[in-house]
C-alpha cells in the first residue's frame, strides 16, 4: 500500500474513532473476547455454548404467553441483583410485579424499575442506561413497544457493547429489528402443563437456541417451571438449577 | 530529596510552538505579518532568530524557517489545560505561555510520584519531554530545569552555590539593565550576589533589588497560583448553517468531549448545562455533577435529538455555567463495577428530569403478605429520600393464612371463635351490601328504561 493511501486510511480511521469511539473500528487481533455470565440456569447456560449469556450483547427470550419466559427472566434478574451493582428492569407494559420475583430471593436494593410512558421513552431509557454502564438490563417489550423499537435498537446494541451491559429482552414475538440486533435468541415453548392432584403446579417448556452469533445455534433443552402455588413438587433430573432452587423455596412459598 | 527543595519547574517548548507538535525538529518562527517574532524553535534560534526581532530579520537569518501566525487564544487554552492537569498534583500551580510550569510540592505526600506524573502530563500536553528542575524557589528551579536533559530532573540543594557561576542573563532583566550590569563589571550571579540589594536597587530600580536577592538564592518570587475557572464553554460557528440533525449531534459530541477533557483533567463536574442554538437555548441543573464526555453528551444529545430549531443553525454553544468538584475515584477502592454507578445514577436522573420522577422507581417490600398487590411494595422514586414506613397496626399474618384464602376460608382455619364469628358477620354484611347495591342499580336501570 502506498504511503498516501496509508495516510488517507489512517485519517479515515481517526475520523471514525472520533465520531463513534474506539470500539467502532478495531483490528481483528485487538477485538476482546466476549465474556459470558452464568445466569444460574444450567440448561440455559449450556445452550448458549459459551457458558452463559453474553455480556455486552442483546439476548432475547421469546415465546407465546404462559410459556415460562417471564419466570426464566425473573430467575436471571434475581441472580443479577446479587452479582451486579445496578440492575434495571424496563417495564413499559407495567406488568412487572416484584412479588413474583421474591420467590428467587433477589436483593431488592440493587433493583430499579423503569416504567416509561411510551415506547419511545422505553428506548431512550434503555439506550441511556446501557450507555451509562448498567450491569444487567431486563427489557420487557410488549407487542406495541417491540414493533416500534427499530430506531433505537442499533443504538442499544452499540451502547451495550461499549459498556458491557448485559441486555435480556422478553418478547412474545421477536420483531425483525430485535432479531437482527440480538446476539442470542432463545425460543421458549410450553410443552405441557403440570397438574398434580387436580391443581396446576407448573409447566414443562422447551428452550431452543434459534440464533447464536457466538457459538452454534440449534441446541435444545427442556426445563420445568414450578409455580409457587400448589403442593410440593419433585423436580426431575435435567431440569436445571431453576427447578432445584424453586423446589427448595417452595416450603416457604407465599400463597 | 532535601526538605527545602519544594518548587519544581518544568520547561517545555513555547506553547505557541506546542500547538503544532508535528513541526518539532524543524526551524519554526511564530510571528505576525510585519511584526516582532513571538517565539522560535531551537533550530531557528541556532540560526540567530530571537524573540523581539522583526519578521524580515528572522527570514533573513533563517530562510528555511516555517512562519506561523500567532494563536494567543490557542496558547492560552493550552496553558489552561496544562495548569488543570498539574492542579491535580499540587494545589499551587503556575503556567506561562513561554513554556514554563511550576508546582509547589509543599505538603505533597509522595513527591517522587508527583514529579513523575508531572513529567508524564507535560509530555502528553505538549508532545515533548520536559526538562525538570527542583529547588527551594521558582527562580533556581527554572535555572536548574534549563540545565537538565529532556525528560530528566536536576535537583538543586544549595541554590547560592549553584547559581554562582551562571551568567547575569539568567536574571532576565531589561536590556538596559543588563548593559548597566555590564558597565559595572558584573557578569556572573556570584558578582551580583556580592552587591547588596540596596546598592543594586539604586542602580536598576526595584528590579535590581529582586535581582540581587535572586542571585543570592533567597528567592523573593512567589508563584501566582492558578485558580480553576468556575465556568466553561465551547462553541462552533457554521458557515453555511447546519440543517442536518446528524451533523448537529456530531458537533455536539465533539464539544462535549472537548469540555470533558478540560474539566475532567482538574476533577471538576458540570452541575448546570446550557445549550444554545443561535437564539434558542435549553438549560438544566443536574443533581450529581456530570464528569465525563459520555455523561455530558447523554444530556446534550437527548436535547439535540428532540430539538426542532426554527431555522438552520449557524452557531452552537455548550456552556457549563456552574462547575463543582466531581466525585473522584480511587482505584481498587470500589468493587463490583462501581465505577459506573455514578453514571447510572446520572442517567436515571436525566430520565426523571425529562419524564418525571415516577419513571424510575425502587421497590421496597412493605406488606409482602398482603392480598392487595398495591400494598405489598412501596415504590420510591430513585434519588428521593424514602418515606419512613409507618409501624403496622398489627403484625402481618403468616403467608399460609394470607391472601384470598383468609377471607374465603377463615372459618375453616384453627383460629379463635371470636375472630371466626366476626369474619362470618362481616361476610354476611358484605353479601347484604352487595344485594342492596344490586337492588339500587336494578331500580335505576328500570327507571331509566
Amino acid at each position: 500500500m502506498s504511503e498516501s493511501r496509508h495516510v488517507r486510511l489512517s485519517q479515515a480511521v481517526d475520523v471514525i474513532h472520533l465520531r463513534f469511539g474506539e470500539h467502532a473500528l478495531a483490528a481483528v487481533d485487538r477485538l476482546p473476547a466476549t465474556e459470558s455470565w452464568a445466569c444460574g440456569v444450567g440448561a440455559v447456560d449450556r445452550l448458549t455454548g459459551i457458558g452463559g449469556l453474553p455480556r455486552g450483547r442483546i439476548s432475547v427470550l421469546g415465546g407465546r404467553g404462559s410459556c415460562g419466559k417471564w419466570s426464566l427472566g425473573l430467575a436471571m434478574l434475581a441472580r443479577a441483583t446479587h452479582e451486579f451493582d445496578a440492575t434495571i428492569a424496563i417495564d413499559p407494559g407495567l406488568s412487572f410485579d416484584p412479588w413474583a420475583l421474591l420467590e428467587f430471593g433477589p436483593d431488592l436494593r440493587a433493583l430499579t424499575v423503569v416504567r416509561p410512558l411510551d415506547p419511545e421513552a422505553a428506548g431512550e431509557a434503555a439506550v441511556s442506561l446501557a450507555r451509562a454502564g448498567v450491569g444487567f438490563l431486563l427489557l420487557s417489550l410488549p407487542g406495541r413497544a417491540g414493533a416500534s423499537a427499530e430506531p433505537w435498537l442499533p443504538l442499544l446494541a452499540a451502547a451495550a457493547e461499549r459498556s458491557g451491559t448485559l441486555v435480556v429482552a422478553l418478547v412474545e414475538e421477536t420483531p425483525r429489528p430485535l432479531a437482527h440486533a440480538s446476539s442470542l435468541s432463545l425460543a421458549v415453548e410450553r410443552l405441557t402443563w403440570k397438574i398434580e392432584r387436580g391443581e396446576l403446579v407448573g409447566l414443562r417448556a422447551r428452550v431452543t437456541c434459534v440464533k447464536n452469533k457466538l457459538s452454534l445455534p440449534g441446541r435444545v433443552a427442556e426445563i420445568e417451571v414450578n409455580y409457587p402455588l400448589g403442593a410440593a413438587l419433585f423436580p426431575e433430573a435435567g431440569v436445571g438449577e431453576v427447578q432445584q432452587s424453586w423446589a427448595a423455596r417452595r416450603k416457604s412459598a407465599v400463597v | 530529596m532535601g526538605r527545602s527543595a519544594q518548587i519544581c519547574c518544568g520547561l517545555v517548548p513555547h506553547l505557541q510552538l506546542a500547538l503544532r507538535p508535528d513541526l518539532y525538529g524543524q526551524p519554526v518562527v511564530v510571528t505576525a505579518w510585519r511584526e516582532a517574532v513571538v517565539c522560535a524553535s531551537p533550530e531557528a534560534e541556532e540560526a540567530g532568530v530571537r524573540p523581539g526581532i522583526s519578521q524580515r530579520q528572522a527570514q533573513q537569518l533563517c530562510p528555511d524557517a516555517e512562519l506561523l501566525e500567532p494563536d494567543p487564544a490557542g496558547a492560552a487554552l493550552l496553558a489552561e489545560r496544562v495548569a488543570a492537569a498539574l492542579y491535580d498534583l499540587a494545589p499551587v500551580v503556575e503556567v506561562r505561555v513561554e513554556g514554563v510550569a511550576w508546582i509547589d510540592l509543599e505538603g505533597v505526600a509522595q513527591r517522587t510520584l508527583a514529579l513523575r506524573e508531572m513529567r508524564r502530563r507535560l509530555r502528553e500536553a505538549c508532545g515533548a519531554d520536559p526538562r525538570l528542575g527542583l529547588a527551594r524557589g521558582p527562580f533556581a528551579a527554572r535555572a536548574a530545569a534549563a540545565r537538565a536533559r529532556p525528560g530528566r530532573l536536576l535537583e538543586v540543594s544549595e541554590a547560592a552555590s549553584f547559581l554562582a557561576s551562571l551568567p547575569v542573563a539568567e536574571l532576565r532583566l531589561e536590556p538596559w539593565q543588563e548593559r548597566r550590569l555590564e558597565l559595572l563589571g558584573l557578569r556572573t550571579m556570584a558578582e551580583v550576589a556580592r552587591i547588596g540589594p540596596r546598592q543594586l536597587e539604586s542602580q536598576l530600580g526595584r528590579e535590581g533589588r529582586t535581582a540581587a536577592l535572586r542571585a543570592r538564592g533567597e528567592e523573593p518570587d512567589r508563584l501566582a497560583a492558578w485558580v480553576p475557572p468556575r465556568t466553561s464553554s465551547a462553541r462552533r460557528q457554521f458557515e453555511p448553517p447546519l440543517e442536518e440533525r446528524e451533523a448537529l449531534l456530531f458537533v455536539g459530541r465533539a464539544l462535549c468531549d472537548e469540555l470533558a477533557l478540560e474539566f475532567g483533567l482538574r476533577g471538576a463536574g458540570a452541575k448546570q448545562v446550557r445549550v444554545r442554538l443561535d437564539r434558542e437555548e435549553r438549560e438544566a441543573t443536574v443533581r450529581h455533577a456530570l464528569s465525563s464526555g459520555a455523561e455530558l453528551f447523554g444530556l446534550v444529545g437527548s436535547w439535540l435529538r428532540s430539538w426542532q430549531p426554527a431555522e438552520p443553525v449557524g452557531r452552537m454553544e455548550v456552556e457549563l455555567p456552574l462547575l463543582e468538584p466531581a466525585g473522584r475515584r480511587q482505584l481498587r477502592l470500589w468493587v463490583r463495577g462501581d465505577g459506573s454507578t455514578e453514571e447510572v445514577k446520572a442517567a436515571l436522573e436525566r430520565l426523571q428530569d425529562r419524564h418525571g420522577s415516577g419513571i424510575a422507581l425502587h421497590p421496597e417490600a412493605a406488606l409482602a403478605g398482603s392480598p392487595i398487590p398495591a400494598q405489598r411494595f412501596r415504590w420510591d422514586p430513585v434519588g428521593e429520600p424514602a418515606e419512613a414506613t409507618p409501624p403496622p397496626l398489627r403484625k402481618a399474618p403468616e403467608p399460609a393464612t394470607t391472601g384470598a384464602t383468609l377471607s374465603r376460608n377463615l372459618g375453616d382455619f384453627d383460629c379463635s371463635p371470636r375472630l371466626a364469628r366476626v369474619a362470618t358477620l362481616n361476610r354476611t354484611d358484605a353479601v347484604r351490601h352487595a344485594d342492596d347495591a344490586h337492588g339500587v342499580k336494578a331500580a335505576r336501570r328500570a327507571k331509566s328504561s
